[in-house]
């Protein structure tokens, strides 16, 4: 355990802060990487590591149909990172972009998101691909 | 070990405009570290005081900790490429 592990936990004895900042804050410090890297280990080997996803217009598609193409590669260790980084925006950030989100029709609350939530859906997505076949394009999402 | 990315593709064409560089970031890095902790140098006193005065509400610790994220992300970024195309309009970002 580090020194800033004990900090926080020393923190949350004293009541300075709350269990959910205690666990936003360890998991910041890398509190859960110990576990997460036995869980890596054992899982397997060649784990994907990069996301694709790529957008193509058909060929033959009437000009004012055709959309742009999109090729992006995203290593999974920006994920890991990025998740780490929004664990830092505020409350009242976040239930803004809950709200907006809301308003899509996707009632998810990012506050609840975790880094262990994004393993597992990385180690899904190993195993399947998604296609999405339109009459203009084909979207294909993948890891690799 | 993650090593920062040493070479950053920027690629953007447009009906009127091309435009393709690649920046040798092994050479632009350390020297933006210098300057950064140079500045970090002269700002210290000015940090370590607006850290104390908003630690009570999180702010400080949220940059204490970021930090660490922000360079985490850094080093994260070999291997990221975005090739978008519309019309004829072309961008291509990549790290290497």
């Amino acid at each position: 355990m580090s020194e800033n592990q004990k900090k926080i936990l020393q923190m949350l004895a004293e009541g300075k802060i709350s269990v959910d900042e205690a666990q936003r804050l360890l998991s910041l410090t890398g509190a859960d990487r110990d576990t997460r890297n036995e869980s890596n280990n054992t899982a397997s080997k060649s784990a994907p590591r990069y996301l694709h996803v790529v957008v193509e217009p058909k060929p033959g598609t009437a000009p004012e149909h055709r959309h742009g193409r999109v090729n992006v590669r995203v290593p999974f260790g920006l994920i890991r990172a990025g998740m780490k980084l929004a664990t830092l925006i505020p409350p009242e950030a976040a239930d803004k972009v809950n709200d907006a989100m809301k308003e899509k029709g996707m009632s998810f609350d990012m506050r609840h998101l975790k880094i262990e939530d994004i393993e597992e859906l990385i180690s899904a997505l190993h195993d399947s691909e998604v296609n999405v076949d339109t009459d203009d394009e084909t979207v294909r999402v993948y890891a690799e | 070990m993650r090593w920062p990315p040493y070479l950053m593709q920027l690629k953007i064409r447009s009906p009127r405009h091309a435009f393709s560089i690649w920046l040798p970031l092994f050479i632009i890095g350390p020297i933006a570290l210098i300057f950064l902790l140079a500045l970090c140098l002269i700002a210290l006193p000015f940090l370590l005081l607006s850290l104390l005065f908003t630690w009570r509400w999180y702010w400080g610790r949220y940059v204490v900790i970021g930090v660490p994220a922000f360079f985490q992300i850094l080093h994260s970024l070999p291997g990221l490429k975005v090739d978008v195309e519309d019309g004829g309009q072309h961008i291509v970002v990549a790290f290497y």
